[in-house]
């Protein structure tokens, strides 16, 4: 698969008359477009069928929601909390999403009826119910683990995101950081000349 | 978004609010009505669901679906809320009663938004809602920090 990526990118790259003003149209400031359930029942469906792994989560258990993710006032950075050691969990950032799947569950009424009109009573499932929709849409739109758990280790999903783009030789500090290589090989400022387009992807500094 | 975290607006209504405040300022229309909305107690809250009501109504049919706003500035808000919404939107206003027609399969045209300049007094006020949201620093958090273990190793 990276060699593939990789011939797509020396295709695509000679042509930057033809290519460079689809970056204009590439941004999505709209989000996913997710349909809406027909009811309850769909809803419901959904969930046993995207999110059966979530239900086999126990949240009363500690080890399950130990962690919560919140923004540092001090240095508004994201982090991680023990919920049942550190204040702040009242203020966590909302990754919490299988909780979430797994609580709306819980609540949804028996039988059928408009989504809409169960969450004007529970205005604070709307979130779990737009992620289930989304993801019986996009099947590689949420993460499918609980990042609320003990065991989460955010340095999985770090170097995922950071694969993206273009990061290399991962050295893990611990399960919060990493070092990697940029743009390895790329010339320095003061070696670039108009010629100087032979540096891509080189495995090693030249 | 964060603004509206932190006026206790639950996160899904708060980040749909964030992107209609973006839509609604790139579209250069006025800031109050998000000053306004901000200030209300569950204004974003009864905007989302009205919203939410007119999709679900679009997904059962293709017909337009009218509804009307006595309160001026929810009406505004109302019109970059649909129009902001991934799906292709028509929205007719007149008066205080609007018609919207949403194609739920056909997404939004996109374009690159324009760019938006606020007020010192509303960037203030968005300011200081979203610090409601930060969590102060205690000794747990300064060593649970990424890299904190590392620090002065560089």
């Amino acid at each position: 698969m990276p060699l593939q990526e990789l011939l797509f990118a020396l295709l695509l790259e000679p042509f930057p008359d033809l290519l460079d003003g689809l970056a204009e149209c590439m941004g999505d400031p709209f989000g996913p477009l997710a349909v809406p359930f027909s009811g309850i029942s769909a809803l419901r469906a959904a969930i046993e069928t995207d999110w059966d792994w979530a239900l086999t989560q126990d949240f009363t258990q500690n080890e399950n929601c130990r962690r919560f993710w919140y923004v540092s006032a001090a240095k508004l950075e994201p982090r991680l909390g023990d919920r049942f050691l550190e204040p702040g969990a009242e203020l966590e950032t909302p990754l919490d999403i299988a909780r979430r799947v797994v609580a709306l569950y819980a609540d949804l009424p028996d039988g059928d009826g408009p989504v809409s009109t169960f969450l004007a009573q529970h205005p604070d499932h709307v979130l779990a119910v737009q992620r289930v929709a989304i993801l019986a849409r996009y099947p590689y739109s949420d993460i499918r683990d609980n990042l609320i758990a003990a065991t989460c280790r955010p340095i999985d999903m770090l170097r995922c995101k950071l694969s993206f783009f273009g990061a290399t030789k991962f050295d893990p500090k611990s399960d919060l950081w990493t070092r990697i290589t940029l743009a390895q090989g790329a010339p320095l400022g003061d070696e670039l000349t108009l010629e100087h387009d032979d540096w891509w992807l080189p495995v090693m500094a030249q | 978004m964060r603004a509206a975290r932190g006026a206790d607006v639950p996160a899904a209504q708060a980040s749909n609010f964030g992107n209609m405040l973006t839509r609604h300022l790139a579209d250069g229309r006025d800031e109050a009505p998000l000053s306004e909305a901000l200030k209300t107690q569950g204004a974003i809250v009864d905007l989302a669901l009205r919203v939410e009501k007119v999709i679900e109504a679009a997904s059962i049919s293709s017909a337009p679906v009218s509804l009307s706003e006595d309160a001026p500035y929810l009406c505004a808000l109302l019109v970059s809320w649909f129009n902001s919404l991934p799906c292709r939107t028509q929205v007719q206003l007149s008066g205080n009663t609007m018609t919207v027609t949403l194609s739920l399969s056909e997404p939004n045209a996109r374009a690159r938004p324009a760019r938006i300049t606020l007020s010192a007094e509303f960037y203030a006020q968005m300011h200081d809602l979203a610090a409601n949201t930060y969590v102060p620093d205690s000794e747990a958090s300064r060593m649970g920090g990424a890299g904190a273990e590392q620090m002065g190793l560089d």
